[in-house]
């Protein structure tokens, strides 16, 4: 499968209420569409987001705010969400919940929507989940051709077809490859 | 469209339809956080009813977190527990790809 050359870095400071987890869908799927990726793994990325995020938004009491980062590069779609909350102990594994829980899935569901899962957790401090998902695009995305391959950090500025642009972008941020 | 604290984070209708001894619970809309609550209150209002079956439609549900999941999973057990056998009917649209029916297969 031709990857198609699609860089970019997005960064949302949210609130820590419940609002923000329509937000985060709403703003990250057009970009991920626009990148070419296909319905059903903008799905998974979807479900993993907004558990990410849900979770920041029940867990990260004493602070009032958050932070997601998503960045679409080389096939692959990297997304961050931390918080300055109380953290958790974590034994570096998510545990599978019985069938009839009624909570504590969420990590596992990102574990099993995406390719990679990292938390790094430090109680009463902070927390960092980061999750890599392996992008599928749609046969007709016509971002891919050699042309418009753009090589970091040189850019063009050249618009790459099909992609969202200016308002819907953010300079890439630091902390993503920390 | 104005993003605002009045404007509702994410929508989720309920309709519950009572029939003889089934009652169709028709949800539509999109379930996270900001309406698991209203989701597991409705599911809770149908089973203080107590119809013998309650079948959940989720076919209108666009998306579906796990805070959903265990909405459903808290009225599995008020089901068992009050003897009313509880169905879910149609999956959420959203999640009709076999690699994404593995949240909702946690309640099967």
């Amino acid at each position: 499968m031709v990857v198609p050359a699609v860089r970019l870095s997005m960064t949302l400071r949210l609130p820590r209420d419940v609002a923000g987890l329509h937000l985060v869908r709403a703003v990250t799927d057009p970009v991920l569409a626009g990148c070419g990726v296909t319905p059903a793994c903008r799905h998974d990325i979807a479900v993993a987001l907004t558990e990410a995020c849900g979770n920041a938004v029940v867990h990260a009491e004493s602070v009032d705010e958050y932070q997601m980062s998503i960045k679409v590069a080389d096939g692959l779609c990297v997304v961050e969400v931390s918080d300055a909350g109380i953290g958790f102990e974590w034994d570096g594994r998510p545990s599978r919940p019985s069938l009839t829980a009624v909570s504590g899935r969420g990590l596992y569901i990102i574990s099993q929507y995406t390719d990679h899962l990292h938390v790094d957790t430090l109680p009463g401090r902070r927390t960092t989940v980061r999750f890599i998902k392996k992008l599928e695009f749609t046969a007709n995305t016509d971002s891919g051709r050699p042309t418009d391959r753009r090589t970091p950090p040189a850019d063009t500025g050249q618009p790459t077809p099909g992609v969202p642009q200016a308002s819907e972008m953010v300079a890439p941020t630091a902390g993503l490859n920390d | 469209m104005p993003i605002g604290p009045d404007r509702p984070p994410a929508q989720l209708s309920v309709t519950v339809q009572p029939d003889g001894n089934l009652t169709r619970f028709v949800a539509v809309g999109e379930i996270d956080t900001s309406t698991a609550e209203q989701f597991k209150q409705s599911l809770d209002a149908a089973l203080d009813q107590h119809p013998a079956t309650l079948c959940v439609d989720l076919a209108g549900v666009t998306f579906l977190d796990s805070t959903g999941i265990g909405a459903l999973a808290h009225a599995l057990h008020r089901a068992a527990q009050d003897h009313v056998r509880l169905t879910v009917a149609k999956t959420p649209a959203g999640t009709s790809g076999t690699r994404s029916q593995r949240p909702a297969d946690a309640v099967d």
